[in-house]
């Protein structure tokens, strides 16, 4: 046995075409240990219940559901906390007690140096803090500033709407000194009678305009036609105030 | 490869993920971000099925004014939380990492250690840079450390190794030695009951 033993594994190293092809590669061997001593003890899959037992039911489950999840819950939290009590002991096991003594320095020596970096990084977070209080005290200066210049430019604002008020108040007041009353109407009447105004006008493709009702257009030298008033755009004329606009034509 | 959907897709890329610098040190358990987020943007997050023109309706969207509003100090977090955080959980996946959204006034990061210890970064008007920068520096492995962890997990990969989590698990699957007793019985004279003559190896 030994003989042909090694003159096999003799041939198989010296030949990888007799290696590949051989009946020893790995993939088609076949266990030979308790070959003819196990043998199965369970009926083959194709052989139905027993005649007696076919009717037999199993017996019925009456454990409550609550009960069956809170042993769900004892057995999965037990073997969580196991496990982690491992791992942890674990964990222990790599740091101290691989390489012993080696171990424990390296060990030291690493949590030295993480309360250094620890303490490094609470000095910093110290810096950050006071920094945070000087932006947050610069912020609400600015707040402050923005509200401030707010409160001015709607201060202005207001100003500027009461003086452009008074200054119509004023206007119109102007203009109602010159309104027919009672008392001036019949010399309102005398002068509108002795000052005919003439509302006639005529206006041409080219855009001027010929005041008068006895106006004679051809007559009108070039140079001295009228162009009809224009707005710069439509929103001026929309937005226009009409007395100022009528003071403008006038 | 299936398209990748879904906000900055990138960040779940083999590639992406493995190029994250940051390798916490054996202590470290658990890692919480705390910062604030726009109230309105994490309203619309939640209702993603809402309609994009009804973002806008007040009817949706009943809770206005939006009153908790991020501040630029937490947007380099922010960005930590979006682009680092898928980085580092690959890089230690047996660390617990939790983001807080608007249970804070002020950016921090709070790491705790497996004894307790808790490790506060306050990041306020740190870029994402910053922040990886500081947890590397006083959480992260260094990179000699790192390197020679790389080593010894190479010398796992050792092909003349066999065992457990080696290329092969016995040495008997190599040409030219010994096969296992279970495939070919040893010769008779290596086995203690004929050697020592309690069999007779001629049966």
């Amino acid at each position: 046995m030994s003989n042909s033993l090694g003159l096999l594994q003799s041939t198989m190293s010296r030949s990888p075409v007799l290696h590949r092809l051989s009946l020893l590669r790995p993939s088609t061997l076949v266990p030979c240990r308790f070959k003819g001593h196990l043998l199965p003890h369970r009926k083959p899959r194709w052989i139905p219940p027993a005649k007696s037992k076919v009717f037999v039911l199993p017996p019925p489950d009456h454990t409550p559901e609550s009960e069956n999840t809170l042993m769900n819950e004892l057995v999965v939290n037990y073997n969580e906390r196991l496990s982690g009590v491992t791992q942890y002991l674990y964990e222990d096991f790599l740091r101290f007690s691989d390489v012993g003594e080696v171990g424990r320095i390296e060990a030291a020596k690493e949590a030295e140096e993480h309360r250094a970096r620890v303490a490094e990084n609470d000095r910093e977070n110290a810096r950050i803090v006071e920094a945070r209080k000087q932006r947050m005290a610069q912020e609400l200066e600015d707040k402050k500033r923005r509200a401030q210049e707010n409160l001015e430019a709607i201060q202005t604002a207001d100003q500027a709407r009461i003086r452009d008020l008074e200054e119509r108040v004023q206007r119109e007041t102007a203009i109602l000194q010159n309104a027919v009353t009672k008392e001036n109407l019949d010399a309102k009447i005398e002068e509108a009678l002795a000052n005919p105004v003439d509302h006639e006008y005529a206006i041409d493709t080219e855009g001027h305009i010929y005041y008068g009702r006895y106006t004679a257009s051809n007559d009108v030298p070039e140079n001295q036609r009228i162009k009809i008033p224009v707005p710069k755009n439509e929103m001026d004329f929309l937005t226009s105030d009409d007395d100022a606009q009528l003071e403008h034509e006038s | 490869m299936p398209l990748l959907e879904g906000v900055s897709p990138i960040r779940r890329t083999l590639p992406y993920l493995q190029a994250g610098k940051l390798v916490f040190k054996d202590r470290v358990k658990v890692m919480t971000l705390n910062y604030r987020v726009d109230e309105r943007a994490e309203v619309i997050r939640k209702h993603r099925l809402a309609h994009p023109v009804n973002v806008n309706d007040p009817n949706v969207f009943q809770q206005r004014p939006w009153y908790i509003q991020s501040h630029p100090a937490h947007h380099g977090i922010q960005a930590f939380d979006h682009w680092n955080v898928p980085q580092i959980q690959y890089k230690n996946p047996h660390i617990q990492i939790a983001s807080f959204k608007n249970q804070a006034p002020a950016p921090f990061i709070a790491c705790y250690m497996d004894d307790g210890e808790e490790v506060l970064f306050d990041v306020d008007n740190h870029t994402s840079t910053q922040i990886l920068d500081r947890l590397i520096k006083v959480l992260g492995k260094s990179e000699e450390t790192l390197a020679l962890e790389a080593l010894a997990a190479e010398k796992k990969d050792n092909p003349a190794n066999f065992g457990k989590n080696c290329s092969r698990f016995c040495i008997c699957n190599v040409p030219g030695q010994v096969p296992c007793p279970s495939l070919v019985p040893l010769p008779k004279h290596w086995r203690g009951k004929y050697h020592h003559g309690f069999e007779d190896e001629d049966d």
